[in-house]
This record gives C-alpha cells, sequence and structure tokens, in this order.
C-alpha cells in the first residue's frame, strides 16, 4: 500500500515540475481537503481541486513564475505519506529569492490524493511574497 | 524558532535515548498535542504530557521495544515549527525483529516548549 501511495504522490510532484497542471488536479480526489500553513498568502483550507487551482495554485504561479517544489525525501506508512520538500524561485514583485525547506504530510485514499497538510516557515515566504502584493490578497 | 529551541530539541532525543524522561518535562508542554499520523506504532493522539508519556512512550514504545532508539540527523528552522528528521530503530516486542525507519517529526514551539506535534515514521521510498 505504501509503494501505491508513494507513486500517487510522486506523479504530483513530477506534473507539476513539468507543468502539468491538469494531471496534477487529476490525481486527486474530488473532495480532497488541502490545508495551506495559515500564515500563506493562500493559507487556509481548500477544498475540491477547483478551489486548489483558483486560491493556491494559480497565485502561487502567478506570485513566483519560476516556483518549483522539489521533493528531496519520501516517508511512507499506509496511506500516509511524508515529503520533506523544498521551494524554490523569484518573487515577481520583490525579485527576493526564495529557498524555504517545507514538509507536506498527504493521505492517500483509493489512489487518489485526499488530503494536504503543509508545514513550513511561512515568515520566510512573506519575505519573498508579502501578502499585500500576492494575488491572493 | 530560536537557537535554544533547537538546542533543547537535539539534546531531547539525545536523553530520551538514555531513558532520561526529566528532559522531556521540561520540554514539552503540560498540554501538548500529539498527533501519531502513522500506524507505527499506533494510529492516535495523545492530550497532554501524561497521557504522552503513560500511553505512548511508556507503553507503546519502551514495552513493546525495550532497545528502541530514535536518532534525529537533521534539524530545520520552520518559524514556529522545528522539523526533525531521522531514524528510528529498535526490536520487536514479540517477534525480536529488528526494524529500522524514518521519521519526520513536525514539532510547533511556543514559549520554549512542543506545545504540538505530528509524527510520521515509515519506509523511506
Amino acid at each position: 500500500v505504501a509503494e501505491q501511495a508513494v507513486e500517487v504522490v510522486r506523479g504530483g510532484y513530477e506534473a507539476m515540475a513539468r507543468g502539468d497542471v491538469a494531471a496534477f488536479l487529476g490525481a486527486m480526489a474530488e473532495d480532497i481537503e488541502w490545508y495551506e500553513a495559515e500564515g500563506m498568502p493562500y493559507g487556509g483550507l481548500h477544498r475540491g481541486g477547483d478551489a486548489i487551482a483558483q486560491k493556491v495554485l494559480g497565485p502561487v504561479i502567478t506570485d513566483i513564475p519560476n516556483f518549483a517544489a522539489t521533493p528531496e525525501e519520501y516517508v511512507a506508512s499506509g496511506d500516509t505519506v511524508a515529503v520533506v520538500a523544498r521551494y524554490t524561485g523569484t518573487g515577481k514583485e520583490t525579485g527576493k529569492e526564495l529557498d524555504l525547506p517545507v514538509v507536506h504530510v498527504w493521505d492517500v485514499r483509493e489512489g487518489k490524493l485526499a488530503r494536504f497538510r503543509q508545514f513550513g516557515d511561512t515568515v520566510k515566504f512573506l519575505e519573498v511574497v508579502p501578502a499585500e502584493v500576492s494575488v491572493a490578497a | 524558532v530560536s537557537l535554544a529551541d533547537l538546542q533543547s530539541v537535539r539534546r531531547a532525543y539525545e536523553a530520551f535515548n538514555r531513558r532520561d524522561f526529566a528532559v522531556l518535562d521540561e520540554l514539552i508542554d503540560a498540554d501538548v498535542e500529539w498527533h501519531q499520523l502513522t500506524l507505527f506504532p499506533d494510529r492516535a493522539t495523545y492530550r497532554g504530557i501524561e497521557e504522552l508519556k503513560e500511553r505512548f512512550i511508556s507503553t507503546q514504545l519502551i514495552e513493546q521495544f525495550g532497545d528502541f532508539k530514535i536518532v534525529a540527523n537533521e534539524f530545520i528552522d520552520a518559524g514556529d515549527w522545528i522539523v526533525a528528521i531521522g531514524t528510528v530503530s529498535g526490536h520487536g516486542g514479540s517477534s525480536g525483529l529488528e526494524f529500522s525507519m524514518r521519521f519526520v517529526h513536525l514539532l510547533e514551539m511556543r514559549d520554549g516548549k512542543v506545545v504540538r506535534a505530528y509524527d510520521v515514521a515509515g519506509r523511506a521510498a
């Protein structure tokens, strides 16, 4: 089970890395719960792929056009996969470089991404994308 | 988090391996919420340091896996959170089989104490 869950999660990062948002959204369960860390410009709970695309993915790519989330380690147990990842990119408004370690905890259900929880230093992110300049504001 | 927070978390892992639990009392808030997100040793939420020590540390870890050891080899300062990454290992209490797993601990710090934690342990993949 853990191996399958990792492949679903890995597929999501790979889709985003090649800019294939549709494939990433397609890997999500219809009722996916996406907990973006409070304190991020996109913070809070978002339900479903449409909300995630409009409230998180779209704004992130606008705020940081060369944004990348690169997985560095996967830890998997059953349907739960923790990913230690690194966010990089350049803030469009500030010109500042982002280089931020984060942890994502994913739950996979019936082969689909069912829940996402993000942990990271939101203050450092805000230095690159201040909340007031984010398109999510 | 402060450098002092990072250092005291690092010391707490070392103290755990010596079974010196006094250090845990100093570092963990009395009202801690500890969320075990994966099946090892049991998917559960422990509330308060007494429950954490009695039900989780003593019963789930020490009694089942007597030589249970936890080595954190990376600490990340993530704002209000410390992320500790490393390896847990030991011998299964009944089977005696040796095991080794990767873990990720997310520790939310307030006033120098852990107030909330998420614990993920599993296979490196």
